[in-house]
């Protein structure tokens, strides 16, 4: 009975792993456990075994009834395996074809300069307040000591005696000072236009910001402090913008006094020159200045009470800059390959 | 203004060229070039002083802290029985005029340093007398003119043009003058535009012997009006409309005959005139220094803010503790307040070492605007539907307009067009986009540009500038095929719009739109619509005429959505309310009509809708048929119908009986036939 046992396992073991298929394995597992299974047989011929070997007998049949359920399952589950492997197999792609286009707004570049310029300002505390693009000649020239002489008016694109386009957004300025009391602080960004022909630097219409302080104990001290935290958080998002210089160079506006024009270190030279900053390591950004106490006064502040800055510069200089564009119109071309890009 | 490094060393000792471009650009003078020391500088309109080398040297000096050296101007006069009057009869536009009568010249080329000096300027040498009065107006400031005295009839008189009096000029041209332009003339005729250029008749020549050496001060407005009515700009009228020294006229013309006499022969007479009849004298302005430390954000004690005016040649007196009166001479025309002073302590003291502080104001009013945050969020979601961002110019042309097929309507137009391209503002987003399209047409685009149009408006000095949201979408003209079959460009069709339209608005919280169709240039008649909330007109949308498409060569199908912004914005509701998803199970049910043609999926989802009352949730068309076996003249149209209640799940005998009365109104109102 024992030698029984010994060579049904054997065999039965053979054939297990010798299975190649489920079905196979199935039907190993009906030969030997099913109701008519050989194992099954086994225990059921214990009729002829002594009382006294009977429980030891009983004990060999079930050890290698667990092996050879256990041989079973694992061999199972090997086949399934191998199974779903090759199904996997079957499905590879070739993970280096191209990917269907993915159709992806983007936001115009000049959008994208204004917005990071928006987002700082409002930080710092800044409102953000619009005005006419076609505007008096009053809020254009007259309000801001722009004499009737001034070469200015002669850049300037007129509607009427006293309608223009505006030159610069500062209308908007004056606009907010004559419905508000001091504190002021607005930037005022938008579309401003010249009387000028339209080069690789130069645009018939363009994007400026203008910003505006006025309340007591405001210094030029405060207009550098303010611009510098401005461009160094503006210029950080440019690889290597760390270590940003600013400059302020006197100038003459006649909005402001003392006044002056402010530089940024050469981003692309980091200050040691190059042709993008005609070799003097520094690349010219806008104007700014003390508001003139003139100003003040013709919008009815108390000039002694109040002092205030204001600064200005073009957003599509900056783009420039800040994605080194060779050329301003290409801004205004709108092709779509362009656009994308940014 | 071009000036020799060389030449400044001659008045003041300046620091290396790098470092005197550096002084330059910290005093507001703005260096073009500096190579070879030949410095090309940018003086602003305010600084008369620094067109010339004394000027600048004067600047250096005070920045730098050196002493300043000028020429000799003593020169030996010699007696003359000549006699010589000047008659000045407008004298707001002529305050002072010098002249004196300089004799035995022998005319010839000038020395080799000053013709050298003169080139470095970028002036052309003539000969040794015109060289000498460009040599004294580079040197000094002061243009200087010399007529040939023995072309000069009688006295010289100063007076305004006549209306059409000529005056052939030194470049050559016979020159129609009007009442604007001051002139030199004498008793006879004119020989010169006061302060712009000579008369060719008393120019001086090889054979000029003897010359009235003008040294005058003209009026800056006078000369600008009188040189821009000429359409003409020269050496001399620049300088004199940025402010020439009143004060300096005799210095200059000393000098510059002392030069004549030294290399041109000249004999200096004792023969000349100099009415100042409107003396110019200098002002006093009070500084306080507290006021300028509190501008600046310094704290500088007075005696060195004095210290830094007196370097500039300005002279103070101290009026009490803190309080400065300083007199301003008068070749500084720009200094005439306090601020003025208190620019003039920032740039000797240096831009540079102010200290960098910020302002401490607060502003409640912080940020965007309502009205910018809604645009932002427009925009946001056309992005995330795939919409690319453009921004086109506002200005444009008639005929960019016609092009385009709008309706005409009142323009925005220019007085003084700067080209045939740009000459009024535009009232319709329509030729941008179209244009935007054109530029595209290959590779097709989808895109949009939130943006202004400008409407006249009768009774108002200013246009309406309203904000438009213009939608634009194009096929490229060719499909780029992909070895993925299904993976196609989304289309550009009447529907694709519709829904970046819908969901945009929806993710502003618009109340859903109504569209109706509508016929409007520049659109596809059959494939506009108009759109509208509670019944107010927001926008149109439609496919772009064949016929417009075609003068824009647009190759593929082009759909073209406007939206007129601000109305919209009373109908944005940003705050989000929660609305409970069902806890109870949908039930969804197909119905199948076959209708007239001409029946809209909008009065069909509306009549179906109004029929099932409140637990039909949705009503959704998902197939529409015509042809073969529907009869000509109708159509099929299958609809998604959605049942839900808040608190129950719904019965089959319910749904059962919603259907049926859905039914019928489809047979009755419709005129359907269900299928």
């Amino acid at each position: 009975m024992e030698e029984q046992i010994r060579q049904l396992e054997e065999r039965a073991t053979t054939q297990i792993n010798s299975a190649s298929s489920l079905a196979q394995i199935e039907e190993a597992r009906i030969a030997l456990l099913g109701k008519k299974g050989e194992l099954t047989g086994l225990l059921r011929g214990m009729g002829s075994v002594t009382p006294e070997e009977r429980p030891r007998v009983g004990q060999l049949v079930n050890e290698a009834r667990t092996r050879l359920e256990t041989l079973l399952d694992e061999r199972k589950s090997a086949l399934a395996q191998a199974a779903r492997d090759a199904a996997l197999a079957a499905e590879t792609i070739d993970v280096t074809l191209p990917a269907p286009p993915l159709a992806f707004g983007k936001r115009h570049p000049l959008t994208q300069t204004m917005d990071d310029i928006v987002r700082i300002f409002s930080q710092l505390g800044y409102g953000v307040v619009e005005g006419p693009e076609v505007e008096t000649a009053y809020y254009n020239f007259d309000a801001l000591n722009i004499g009737p002489d001034h070469p200015a008016r002669e850049r300037t694109i007129f509607i009427s005696d006293d309608v223009v386009l505006r030159t610069e957004t500062s209308a908007v300025q004056i606009r907010t000072m004559e419905s508000r009391q001091p504190p002021i602080k607005i930037i005022a960004p938008g579309r401003v236009y010249r009387r000028e022909a339209t080069d690789r630097t130069h645009l018939a219409m363009f994007h400026q910001v203008e910003g505006l302080l006025i309340d007591r104990d405001i210094t030029f001290g405060d207009l550098k402090g303010t611009l510098t935290t401005f461009l160094q958080q503006l210029f950080d998002a440019v690889p290597g913008g760390g270590g940003l210089s600013t400059r302020f160079r006197p100038h003459y506006f006649p909005f402001t006094e003392p006044s002056a024009e402010f530089d940024i270190s050469c981003i692309f030279c980091n200050g040691s020159g190059c042709a993008t900053c005609k070799r003097t390591g520094w690349i010219e950004l806008g104007g700014c200045g003390m508001v003139h106490p003139g100003v003040l006064e013709n919008v009815g502040y108390d000039a002694e009470r109040y002092t205030g800055f204001a600064f200005g510069f073009g957003i599509e200089r900056l783009a420039m800059i800040k994605f080194d564009l060779d050329d301003l119109r290409v801004l205004y071309e709108n092709d779509v390959r362009f656009l994308q890009q940014f | 203004m071009r000036i020799s490094q060389d030449w400044l060393n001659e008045f003041v000792t300046t620091p290396a060229t790098d470092e005197l471009a550096h002084a330059f650009e910290m005093a507001g003078i703005g260096v073009e070039s500096s190579e070879g020391g030949i410095f090309e500088l940018e003086v602003t309109n305010n600084r008369g002083d620094w067109l010339s080398a004394t000027g600048l040297a004067r600047e250096i000096a005070a920045l730098t802290d050196k002493r300043l050296r000028l020429p000799a101007t003593d020169v030996a006069e010699t007696s003359s029985s000549a006699t010589l009057s000047v008659d000045i009869q407008s004298s707001n536009d002529c305050p002072r005029y010098f002249a004196r009568l300089i004799e035995n010249l022998k005319v010839g080329p000038s020395p080799d340093w000053m013709q050298h000096r003169l080139i470095e300027c970028g002036m052309r040498p003539v000969n040794n007398i015109v060289d000498v009065t460009n040599y004294v107006m580079l040197e000094t400031g002061q243009p200087l003119h010399a007529f040939d005295a023995d072309k000069v009839a009688g006295n010289i008189v100063v007076r305004r043009a006549f209306e059409n009096e000529t005056l052939h000029t030194l470049d050559d041209v016979e020159r129609v003058l009007t009442p604007e332009v001051l002139l030199i003339a004498d008793t006879e005729k004119p020989i010169g535009i006061a302060g712009v250029m000579g008369g060719l008749h008393s120019e001086v020549t090889s054979s000029t012997t003897r010359v009235l050496l003008e040294s005058a001060h003209f009026d800056g407005l006078r000369v600008r009006r009188g040189a821009r009515a000429l359409g003409l700009s020269t050496e001399a009228s620049r300088r004199f409309e940025r402010w020439v020294d009143p004060n300096g006229v005799r210095r200059a013309a000393d000098r510059a005959a002392r030069l004549l006499q030294e290399h041109a022969g000249g004999t200096v007479t004792s023969v000349f005139a100099d009415r100042y009849v409107q003396p110019i004298t200098a002002v006093t302005v009070r500084l306080r220094s507290a006021r300028c430390n509190a501008v600046l954000g310094l704290r500088l004690k007075t005696e060195s803010i004095s210290k830094s005016l007196e370097r500039l040649g300005l002279s103070v007196m101290t009026v009490e503790e803190g309080v400065l009166d300083v007199t301003v001479p008068t070749f500084r025309r720009d200094i005439a307040r306090e601020i003025d002073l208190i620019e003039e302590v920032a740039r000797v003291y240096g831009y540079e070492q102010i200290p960098t502080t910020l302002p401490k104001t607060v502003n409640a009013m912080a940020g965007r605007s309502l009205s910018q945050r809604l645009e932002e969020r427009a925009k946001s979601a056309l992005l995330r539907c795939g919409l690319t961002e453009v921004i086109t110019f506002s200005m444009q042309n008639a005929a960019d307009v016609e092009r385009s097929g709008i309706a005409a309507a009142q323009v925005v137009k220019f007085a003084n067009p700067i080209s045939e391209d740009y000459t009024q503002m535009r009232t319709s987003l329509i030729p941008s986009l179209l244009g935007v399209l054109a530029k595209n047409a290959r590779s097709g685009a989808r895109v949009f540009e939130l943006g202004k149009v400008y409407q006249p408006h009768e009774g108002d000095q200013l246009p309406r500038e309203c904000r438009h949201l213009g939608m634009a979408l194009l096929q490229p003209a060719t499909q780029q095929a992909h070895w993925q079959k299904n993976a196609v460009a989304p289309p550009a069709d009447f529907f694709s719009l519709k829904a970046v339209v819908e969901a945009t608005l929806s993710e502003l919280g618009v109340p859903p739109l109504q569209w109706r169709a509508a016929t409007a240039a520049p659109y596809h008649p059959g494939r506009c619509a108009r759109l509208s909330i509670d019944s107010q007109d927001v926008g149109v949308l439609g496919e772009v005429h064949p016929d417009v498409a075609q003068r824009y060569d647009l190759a593929g199908r082009a759909v073209i959505g406007i939206i007129d912004f601000d109305p919209l914005v009373r109908h944005i509701a940003l705050l989000k309310q929660y609305q409970p998803l069902g806890r109870f199970p949908a039930i969804e049910r197909d119905v199948a009509l076959v209708l007239r043609a001409e029946q809209t999926a909008a009065t069909v989802e509306g009549v179906l809708r109004e029929a099932g009352g409140e637990l039909l949730r949705s009503v959704r068309t998902f197939d529409v048929y015509t042809g073969s076996p529907v009869p000509e003249g109708f159509k099929s149209m299958a609809l998604s119908l959605l049942f839900r209640a808040d608190d129950r799940t719904l019965t089959d005998t319910e749904i059962e009986a919603l259907m049926s009365q859905i039914r019928a109104a489809a047979e009755q109102q419709l005129g359907a036939t269900l299928r």
